[in-house]
């Protein structure tokens, strides 16, 4: 296989990366608002990716890969509302540590991510063709 | 001089051709007598391999359509099967069109 080839390939791997944390993203800002039941109980906890240099032996190149989905363990932020089932004995009820700008940024940070990836596989792409086309 | 840059041409698509079956570059097989069976093989070679390619992007995207497979891995096969037969057409051309050249040669 030719390393225009490879770089598609590898292009391929990190647009699955970047889609896995997007996917990740969006559980974060989904459960943004998941409280716990109980004063005992715990709510949602942030998590985050982090990616790994594998090398793809079959193929012979370098791809990324989810290393693994690991949590935010930073504090929980207290909101007061003593009307919640999961307030303590204050009226504070614990909040899920994820804040929504951060997750937009993360998510704009994938998104532009994966187009840079879109456009490595366009470009080896035109230039294998451009290549083939001086045959014609 | 002109007969020995056609058959570094044979040569070079032979070896192209033989990159496309994946076993990489016979050192043997650089000159030959006879052309046609170069040429033979040549074909053989990188239509088993645009053929290949093919199948395997049919294959993906037949998955991708019940959603097992990935939607990248599909784009990547068949673009990997379309330069893939491009080339193979291109370079059929091209000898096709050296041949015709001979035959059209005044004697």
């Amino acid at each position: 296989m030719d390393d225009l080839s490879k770089a598609s390939l590898v292009a391929v791997s990190g647009m699955k990366a970047q889609s896995e944390r997007i996917r990740v993203v969006s559980e974060n800002i989904a459960n943004a608002e998941s409280l716990p039941s109980t004063p005992d109980e715990l709510p949602y906890r942030r998590k985050q990716v982090t990616f790994r240099n594998v090398l793809d032996k079959a193929n012979g190149a370098n791809v990324v890969k989810l290393n693994k989905i690991d949590v935010d363990r930073s504090e929980f932020p207290k909101k007061y509302d003593p009307q919640h089932p999961g307030a303590d004995a204050n009226g504070y009820v614990l909040a899920p540590n994820v804040n929504p700008l951060v997750e937009l940024m993360d998510m704009r940070e994938a998104q532009r991510s994966y187009e840079a990836n879109l456009n490595v596989i366009g470009v080896s792409k035109s230039m294998l063709t451009h290549t083939v086309d001086m045959l014609k | 001089m002109a007969i020995n840059t056609i058959t570094d041409a044979i040569a070079a698509y032979n070896s192209a051709a033989k990159s496309f079956a994946g076993k990489g570059v016979a050192a043997d097989d650089s000159v030959q007598s006879s052309a046609g069976a170069d040429f033979a093989s040549l074909l053989q070679d990188g239509v088993k391999s645009a053929v290949d390619a093919g199948k395997k992007s049919e294959d993906l995207s037949k998955q991708a359509i019940s959603g097992k497979a990935d939607v990248r891995d599909v784009v990547a096969a068949v673009n990997n099967a379309e330069v893939t037969l491009q080339t193979v057409v291109a370079i059929r051309d091209k000898v096709i069109a050296a041949y015709n050249d001979i035959l059209r040669m005044p004697i």
